[in-house]
């Protein structure tokens, strides 16, 4: 019957679940779960520069000492 | 640009706005208790432990509160709601079926059929595990994995 097999579902999830007695529920700041939330910290998150993937690639890539060669094929690898 | 490489150390106005927006937002979390929240509830509203976005009466502050509160708009992006997620320890302050503290969706919209049938629907984690999920009915050693999630807020 479908009530059965709900129950059945709903507590399989609840079988890896164990609760923590010594400690509350409580709002986490992923970024720095001891502190919280500070303005200096979301700052400098807001601030960081993404890292430009294809400049890197580049980088790497298109050096003189490399071969032309090569690097033609590794530019083709990482675009296909 | 940081100063060393040549910036002459203005702060970024808009994202540093943001951070100190956003400083809002944490304490709706975890700092309920104090009279400037009663005055928001008294001028926009709370359902669910949540502050109403308050529509078109809302001051330019708290629009851009909320942008950053719900992730939406230019200002938004998600980046507040990427970082906060409720823990659960020993589940007295979460709702077992309504609290999304087991992944992103709530036991009420997973198996809304069970929660159909259940009697107390506002029973909280801990009353659940006492009342016997687990082996015997008994609350864990404190060992394993606890759920966590996003409570809505």
């Amino acid at each position: 019957m479908w009530k059965e097999e709900l129950l059945e579902g709903c507590r399989l999830l609840l079988l890896d679940v164990s609760l923590q007695t010594l400690t509350y529920d409580v709002w986490q700041w992923l970024p720095d779960p001891s502190r919280g939330y500070s303005v200096r910290g979301v700052y400098a998150m807001l601030n960081a520069p993404e890292i430009p993937q294809v400049l890197h690639d580049v980088e790497l890539i298109w050096q003189k000492q490399v071969p032309l060669k090569v690097s033609i094929f590794a530019w083709r690898l990482l675009r296909d | 640009m940081q100063k060393e490489h040549g910036s002459l150390g203005v702060r970024q106005l808009k994202e540093f706005n943001e951070a100190l927006l956003g400083k809002w937002c944490w304490r709706f979390l975890v700092d309920r208790g104090g009279l400037w929240y009663r005055v928001l509830v008294a001028r926009y509203g709370e359902a669910e432990e949540r502050l109403d976005d308050g529509g078109h009466s809302g001051s330019t502050w708290w629009k851009e509160v909320v942008k950053i509160r719900d992730g939406v708009g230019g200002g938004g992006n998600g980046w507040f709601h990427g970082c906060v997620v409720w823990r659960v320890g020993d589940g007295a302050y979460t709702l077992f079926w309504h609290d999304h503290w087991c992944g992103d969706v709530s036991f009420r919209v997973c198996f809304s059929r069970l929660f159909d049938l259940v009697v107390n629907k506002l029973i909280t984690i801990k009353d659940m595990f006492l009342q016997g999920w687990g082996e015997g009915g008994r609350l864990g050693s404190g060992v394993g994995g606890c759920g966590c999630g996003r409570r809505s807020y």
